[in-house]
């Protein structure tokens, strides 16, 4: 394809051949419209004879799964068209290496390289699992490290999702077989798990340059996946903590429950271990935030980014933003905090039912599993959620799996209650059941009742439900009114909004991270804008943060927010919360709404003299805020 | 009516900014950034106190910052900090104690 050097697809002029891949060929192209350089994957037809199936399905299906995500640490997609008789896929552009070249170069890393990059890519994996979409092929060629140290998960060529036109390989062994994982090699489906264990064999290999398996052939490299304990990493490179070696220990057990059972469960560890490094003060892992990211033999840059320093704010801060992550929630203050009393309230007085309700992504699930994670030592505690592979979920299928019992096996529901009555009497505890995540689009209202029938038929037991609908009322009609409890979990105030933002920035930034402030007006037009949804607010503070890191600023401030604000209207989660067109600043709708929140909770607004003057700041100044708008 | 306008035109202040504790912009002379300074000096006066009082000091009345461009003096009154920005070569003495003569005068607040 070399032909096509220098020739113009769509809005995208080919300036060179960055790599060759399984799927197509990834060019660097230059964007003329919005002037910024751009990865642009060219579909190669002779992956048509690979599976014999549509390539454009194919490589639209890449395209689909990673626009589902909308991670820092996953790779961009920007567009998706077709030009005569070329396809493509534009992407974000690393100025960077992939781990394999910085491997390659450096023969290995310092532990605290390695970690850094492993809690990346475990965010990143998180988020695509949470959306359904199995990576499959995790190895260090597709973690691309930008020249300031962030990682990027790329090439989802492989990826299975739940909506994709690739269910025909779904039991096929895919990826790379030195990081396939023994169900894969048995013809099972991939999982989440399957993801971890590749992402274990690569952690393996940053930390000791080699691979934890070592094989002449096929065969034997698949008895290794099969039988062959790996080695402790410890006995290739002397004086690596111990947590090392349980990390790659857990990832790669032969069985999928045996290993973490999410990417954040891996995440956590790895960040106890990168504090420890921190804390210690050890030698590698100061040499790595002296600069030890790739500097090597790597594209110059072709546009400004934000210093090492900035970026370590930024990869801390970014990750809880990026999802609201009910196992990792540093603000459990205001709505959550009045919620929980409720709902601990409302299981010490032994109501049956017990609903949690709140907007989409307010924060039930966080609620929710930190009471579940509570009540574990005075209760029998029983959680069933969506799973994260699946838009949909049975309920009484999942309490099966728990109790063992047969979903279809006649009676069901009497051998559920037997099991949960047996099981109340033998701990001597409240069996607590929570169903989190039960919203219209998967509620089976038929399946919803039997449970709660089931419940109230035994008397230690309760069940709380975590929901986004209001449509509940036929099921709850059935229960006594003394024995259910609805409980509302509220947005955040415009005062707590800047608490919850703060908490998040403080728990998470490192100690050698320049700080961050939001400036209290600035918390109160996200309030405005958001209406105080976490979900939302995650989402204008990521794009605040990124500008933060990017412009080298320690405080985020209204024009920040109003700014990110606009650029974040395109999402359709804000449509239509906001009517103000982007023009100048300062906007004087920003100040009425302001000077409004400010009156509401008890502060002067801002002197009239000094909104005012603002207008008169410089040229040069006005010049750069239009730019950013 | 400005309250900073009385300060702002002494000769060694450059800027002036009033914020309340949180950090919240009250009033400023024209300066461009003043809503950052509001912040930065609310998480920073809050901290100071913080650690004043884990050392068993009485809350902060006045702060200064020198260095080598600018200096900065905080003082607290009624729950909002008055902020200004002045030229590192004035004496901070002289200037605080010109300020209180101000106050005493009644012409602050």
């Amino acid at each position: 394809m070399k032909h096509l050097l220098g020739k113009t697809l769509g809005n995208y002029q080919l300036k060179r051949i960055l790599g060759r891949g399984r799927m197509g060929v990834v060019f660097l192209a230059n964007d003329k419209a919005l002037l910024r350089p751009t990865a642009l994957k060219l579909m190669a037809w002779s992956m048509d004879n690979e599976f014999e199936q549509d390539p454009v399905k194919w490589f639209l299906s890449e395209a689909r799964s990673v626009a589902r995500i909308s991670h820092p640490n996953v790779i961009q997609i920007y567009n998706i068209a077709r030009h005569g008789e070329y396809r493509y896929i534009a992407m974000e552009y690393i100025d960077g290496e992939s781990v394999e070249c910085a491997l390659e170069r450096d023969g290995q890393f310092s532990v605290a390289r390695a970690t850094d990059i492993l809690i990346q890519t475990c965010s990143a994996l998180e988020a695509a699992h949470r959306v359904g979409v199995i990576h499959r092929d995790i190895k260090p060629a597709n973690l691309l490290l930008r020249r300031d140290g962030v990682v990027k998960l790329s090439d989802f060529g492989m990826a299975l999702s739940s909506f994709g036109s690739k269910e025909f390989t779904a039991n096929m062994r895919v990826g790379t077989p030195f990081f396939n994982a023994p169900e894969t090699w048995m013809g099972r489906p991939a999982s989440p798990a399957s993801d971890i264990y590749a992402l274990g064999v690569t952690y393996f290999m940053m930390l000791t340059g080699k691979l934890p398996f070592v094989a002449h052939s096929m065969d034997e490299l698949r008895q290794a996946h099969f039988s062959q304990t790996p080695l402790n990493p410890a006995s290739l490179v002397m004086d690596l903590p111990h947590l090392c070696g349980e990390i790659t220990s857990k990832c790669l057990a032969k069985k999928e429950y045996q290993r973490f059972g999410s990417a954040t469960e891996l995440e956590n560890m790895a960040r106890e271990l990168y504090e420890e490094l921190t804390n210690a003060g050890s030698k590698s892992a100061t040499s790595f935030s002296q600069g030890e990211t790739p500097t090597g033999n790597v594209p110059t840059a072709e546009y400004e980014t934000a210093s090492v320093e900035w970026m370590e704010t930024l990869r801390f801060t970014l990750a809880p933003f990026g999802e609201l992550n009910p196992n990792n929630t540093p603000y459990n203050g205001g709505p959550f905090l009045r919620t929980y009393n409720q709902l601990h309230d409302s299981v010490l007085k032994k109501k049956k039912i017990i609903v949690l309700h709140g907007e989409k992504e307010s924060g039930k699930s966080a609620v929710l599993r930190k009471h579940g994670s509570q009540a574990k030592s005075e209760y029998k505690v029983v959680f069933i959620e969506r799973r994260k592979s699946s838009p949909t979920f049975s309920i009484l299928e999942e309490l099966c799996k728990i109790s063992k019992i047969h979903p279809s096996s006649d009676g069901v529901l009497s051998e559920l209650e037997k099991w949960l009555s047996l099981d109340a009497q033998k701990s001597l505890k409240r069996i607590l059941i929570y169903v989190d995540d039960v919203s219209e689009s998967n509620l089976d209202m038929e399946e919803l009742s039997l449970l709660v029938q089931l419940v109230q038929r035994i008397d230690a037991c309760s069940i709380v439900i975590g929901t986004d609908t209001n449509c509940l009322g036929t099921v709850l009609s059935t229960v006594a009114v003394g024995k259910k409890e609805i409980i509302e979990l509220p947005p955040l105030s415009a005062s707590e909004v800047r608490k919850y933002i703060q908490s998040w920035l403080n728990k998470t930034r490192p100690l050698h991270a320049p700080m961050l402030i939001v400036s209290p007006d600035a918390a109160f037009w996200i309030a405005h804008q958001t209406h105080g949804n976490p979900g939302l607010i995650n989402r204008l503070v990521l794009c605040l943060l990124e500008k933060a890191a990017q412009h080298k600023r320690s405080v985020i401030s209204t024009r920040d927010a109003w700014v990110c604000g606009q650029q974040t209207m395109t999402d359709a989660a804000f449509s239509g919360r906001s009517d103000t067109p982007a023009s100048t600043w300062p906007n004087p709708e920003v100040i009425r709404v302001i000077n409004l929140m400010r009156k509401t909770a008890g502060i002067a607004p801002l002197s009239q003299e000094n909104s005012e003057s603002e207008d008169s700041c410089p040229n040069a100044e006005k010049e750069n805020m239009n730019e950013q708008t | 009516m400005s309250r900073l306008k009385p300060f702002v035109n002494l000769p060694e202040v450059k800027h002036g900014v009033i914020c309340d504790l949180s950090g919240t912009l009250m009033e400023h002379s024209s300066m461009e950034d003043a809503e950052s300074v509001a912040a930065v000096i609310g998480y920073f006066v809050n901290t100071i106190t913080q650690c004043g009082e884990s050392l068993g000091l009485s809350e902060p009345t006045t702060i200064y910052l020198s260095g080598r461009d600018v200096s900065c003096c905080v003082f607290t009154e009624d729950k909002l900090l008055w902020i200004f920005y002045l030229d590192p070569s004035c004496s901070l003495q002289e200037f605080e104690r010109k300020i209180k003569a101000m106050k005493s005068s009644g012409r602050i607040g």
